[in-house]
């Protein structure tokens, strides 16, 4: 009857031993803040199960006009970290997080070392870094040395697997440039309804001849679609790249009237927070990218 | 009770002008020094990398951390060789023809190439310092002229040598077009 006992107090505080564990290994979890869909992806690859990755704000939001609510501004109280993009394309966190000050809260700049594309005089920059592979791979290297730094015991465990997702990305640009390996891609000439994929190009070596959109998801007023075509052809584009689900009658007018044709990339910046969102939706810029750029170069040897 | 009185001779307006004028100057003038001094010209720091180096700058960058990596994880840093067989970008050699040509000399704690198909040619170097070895690498870039040969010996030169530092983007910047 007593061993009973006993073994039943051992059990207990045994089990009693083991909650506290898993609530203590539980707690021990940083939580880190990211401000656009690409750095939850990001951030979730290289952290694995290691931290908790929290969205500042819900899925669905245009991010460009967003306003922080209580609701965000509470979550953002609970961050050890947060990344964001700090040139341009998440104002609304910057702002707020310059007036709050928060002393606890690590603010990591995803694109502090990434050369950027600049205007004259350096101090405004074209913020679709996350539109790309290899400005992406800077940006999780950036990340992961710095969230070693917030959470050494895990920081090799972080590093090693940025590595491994940088690889993963880079297949994916790699099988992309045996595609094109062998066409001649040095006159063919790029419009783009976004300044959004400057990035992606240059790694490939071409740049943008004309953006024909002041802002993405704004259709212009007729003269100004005028304007637009008149543009087009003057530096006779042969691609069009615009944003994938974005449903722009005018865009269709441009195509029929200025002979180019219209290919979507994704701007990975919609819909619900995943970890394989950076990888899908590269894979179908890239397989886009490669059928517009054989379209074009096939075009210019007809 | 006597009172002083003192007769005041009107001047001919010509007088006024110039005092008035001479005041005004001199406030514009102390006040630009003033600026100058305590606000000095930001014209260094907004330095906009070159568009033809931008990837091949981006791509360094990346196989910064890599080499750093390989040296974490394996304990050895891969020379210029090891790099080019890793077909590691910028060091391998670029399989397109619009993409920008690069030569590269290797010391042991820097890499340097110069481009073969710009003009002006430009450098880029990839430095590690030898002193703290837990330092982050350092990348910069330069027009290259002819007092500048591409040469390993320039890789320890970075003062007063026009190399441009790539900088940490200010967190404040702002987008570069409208939403």
């Amino acid at each position: 009857m007593h061993t009973n006992t006993n073994s039943k107090h051992h059990l207990i505080k045994m089990m009693f031993f083991i909650l506290i564990f898993l609530s203590t290994s539980a707690s021990a979890k940083i939580n880190i803040g990211i401000t656009l869909h690409p750095y939850y992806s990001y951030v979730k690859n290289i952290v694995a199960d290691k931290a908790n990755v929290i969205p500042l704000i819900e899925a669905g939001f245009n991010p460009h006009a967003y306003k922080l609510s209580p609701a965000d501004l509470n979550r953002l109280q609970s961050m050890d970290a947060i990344v964001v993009n700090g040139i341009g394309h998440d104002e609304f966190a910057i702002d707020v997080l310059k007036k709050l000050n928060l002393k606890d809260l690590n603010i990591i700049y995803a694109n502090e070392s990434v050369p950027l594309i600049s205007k004259p005089g350096g101090k405004k920059h074209n913020p679709h870094t996350f539109v790309s592979i290899d400005a992406a791979i800077r940006q999780i290297y950036t990340i992961a040395r710095q969230l070693a730094k917030v959470d050494p015991d895990n920081g090799k465990f972080y590093i090693r697997n940025a590595w491994i997702y940088a690889k993963k990305l880079r297949h994916i640009k790699n099988q992309a440039s045996i595609k094109l390996r062998n066409l001649d891609l040095s006159n063919i000439r790029i419009a783009s309804t976004h300044n959004a994929y400057g990035y992606l190009l240059q790694e490939f070596g071409m740049t943008v001849s004309a953006v024909v959109e002041p802002a993405h998801g704004v259709s212009p007023s007729a003269s100004q679609l005028q304007k637009t075509i008149n543009k087009i052809r003057d530096v006779n584009v042969h691609i069009l790249f615009t944003e994938l689900n974005m449903a722009n009658q005018y865009v269709k007018v441009i195509e029929k009237e200025t002979q180019s044709r219209l290919f979507h990339f994704s701007h990975m910046t919609y819909g619900d927070y995943r970890e394989e969102l950076v990888i899908e939706d590269m894979s179908h810029n890239l397989d886009t990218l490669v059928s517009a750029l054989t379209y074009a170069a096939g075009k210019i040897t007809l | 009770m006597a009172f002083n009185s003192e007769t005041v001779a009107p001047w001919s307006g010509k007088t006024e002008d110039i005092i008035v004028f001479s005041i005004l100057a001199a406030i514009l003038a102390i006040s630009s020094t003033l600026l100058h001094l305590f606000y000095p010209s930001e014209q260094n720091h907004g330095e906009v990398t070159p568009q033809a180096l931008r990837q091949s700058l981006v791509a360094l960058s990346n196989a910064a951390e890599e080499i750093v990596m390989h040296e974490e994880f394996m304990g050895t840093r891969p020379n210029l060789d090891t790099l080019i067989e890793m077909k590691l970008s910028p060091f391998s050699e670029n399989e397109f023809d619009n993409m920008t040509k690069l030569r590269w000399q290797q010391d042991s704690h820097c890499f340097i190439a110069e481009t073969t198909d710009l003009t002006p040619p430009y450098q880029i170097k990839l430095h590690f310092s030898a002193k703290e070895p837990s330092a982050p690498p350092e990348i910069s870039w330069r027009i290259a002229n002819e007092n500048s040969p591409l040469s390993v010996a320039n890789c320890q030169k970075t003062h007063n040598s026009n190399w441009q530092r790539i900088r940490k983007s200010q967190p404040d910047a702002k987008d570069a077009h409208k939403h």
